[in-house]
């Protein structure tokens, strides 16, 4: 299979809670809220983002432009908030990096997919973080605010990363 | 900020300490530090316990993989981020302390007090506002001017100082929220499956909104 060096925008999301409700509420909350997850950002994915494939309890994702992913992971969350007042939550924690992986046939993969898959793990429910290459990238952005929160050790990578939290402005 | 001082500390696996207690400068023990281009000092730990001393007022950024932080005396806004390990705080101006795998106490925050566990649980003492996000930990937050809490299945205890907005959203913990007394908030408690009981009159002071899967709801008066 060919393998080619590609650009752009890598997304992971995370059920929040999915061992600990799965565990509580059986096998077929977990296939509900895997599809609730799969319908909201299919919803909010822009004409340049695609899923490339589920993960367990996550999604990996890709853009080609970091200010449509930026714009579309706050999109996502704002749309999971305003839906919270179902029965069960779904809260979705999202990591983002900009950075340049290995694309095989329709997945990628490469150092910059494993540092935003440990971005996530830093991320609360309802937030999207990002690696300082996505601010640095996107530069200022039309209703979106960055809050630096430093350097960070993430598990695999021997230096620490910058990482910013992105909020509605 | 102390003269726009602000105190980066990189450290891998040993304990960080940071006392914000100097009239000004920066001293270190069990690390390096050196001026970045962009005018933080940035202090370099390793895997042996590193003690930082810096001006009172200072902002102070910790990342460690698996060390614990603790932070005390007068800094200004604090921001600590591990990988595994706890998070200690006796206070900040305000604060943004998150860990995978480890419990973050914070004694007092003068603005809002930001904390992101995934399995340990939160102590908060005294802050303006308190945003906090746990799985399996519980929560608890003693005197907050106003609270916005999600657990999974982490109990969440929230003490009001004051008039304000408070918000907890469990799917399994049980919610309690304690309010000055004599309070009357505008109250919406809502479980699907848990008890609920709110023994304060409904009225006008402050909002209290609260909602669970499973979990029980209790809103009482001091």
């Amino acid at each position: 299979m060919p393998v080619t060096v590609t650009t752009g925008a890598i997304a992971f999301t995370d059920i929040v809670g999915f061992t600990e409700l799965t565990d509580t509420h059986g096998d077929e909350l977990a296939l509900a809220l895997l599809e609730r997850q799969e319908r909201a950002v299919r919803g909010a994915l822009p004409a340049c983002g695609r899923i490339v494939k589920e993960l367990g309890d996550g999604l990996l994702l890709w853009f080609d432009d970091a200010a449509e992913a930026l714009r579309s992971c706050l999109a996502l969350q704002r749309r999971l908030d305003e839906e919270s007042d179902g029965e069960l939550p779904l809260w979705l924690r999202v990591g983002l990096h900009w950075g340049r992986p290995q694309r095989r046939g329709d997945d990628i993969i490469g150092r910059d997919v494993n540092l935003a898959a440990r971005i996530v793990d830093l991320a609360g429910p309802s937030e999207v973080l990002c690696s300082g290459a996505v601010a640095e990238v996107v530069g200022p952005l039309a209703g979106v605010a960055y809050e630096p929160l430093g350097p960070v050790y993430v598990r695999g990578f021997a230096e620490p990363v910058p990482l910013v939290r992105a909020v509605p402005a | 900020m102390a003269g726009g001082l602000r105190v980066r500390v990189e450290s891998r696996s040993g304990l960080v300490r940071v006392h914000a207690v100097l009239d000004e400068g920066v001293e270190v023990e069990g690390g390096a530090a050196e001026r970045h281009p962009d005018g933080d000092v940035l202090v370099r730990g390793g895997s042996r316990t590193v003690e930082v001393r810096c001006a009172r007022g200072a902002d102070v950024v910790v990342g460690s993989r698996t060390g614990s932080v603790e932070v005390h005396g007068e800094p200004g806004a604090v921001r600590v981020t591990c990988g595994s390990g706890s998070i200690d705080v006796a206070r900040a101006a305000e604060l943004d302390a998150r860990t995978a795998s480890g419990s973050v106490a914070v004694h007092a925050c003068d603005g809002t007090c930001r904390v992101v566990v995934g399995s340990g649980s939160v102590r908060i003492g005294r802050a303006a506002h308190a945003a906090v996000a746990a799985v399996s930990g519980s929560v608890q937050a003693d005197e907050v001017g106003g609270a916005d809490v999600k657990t999974v299945s982490g109990a969440i205890s929230i003490g009001a100082r004051a008039q304000g907005r408070f918000v907890a959203r469990s799917v399994s913990g049980a919610v309690e929220v304690v309010l000055p007394a004599g309070c009357s908030p505008r109250a919406r408690l809502r479980s699907v499956n848990g008890s609920v009981r709110a023994e304060c009159e409904h009225g006008e002071d402050g909002e209290v909104d609260v909602k669970t899967v499973s979990g029980t709801i209790r809103v009482r008066c001091r």
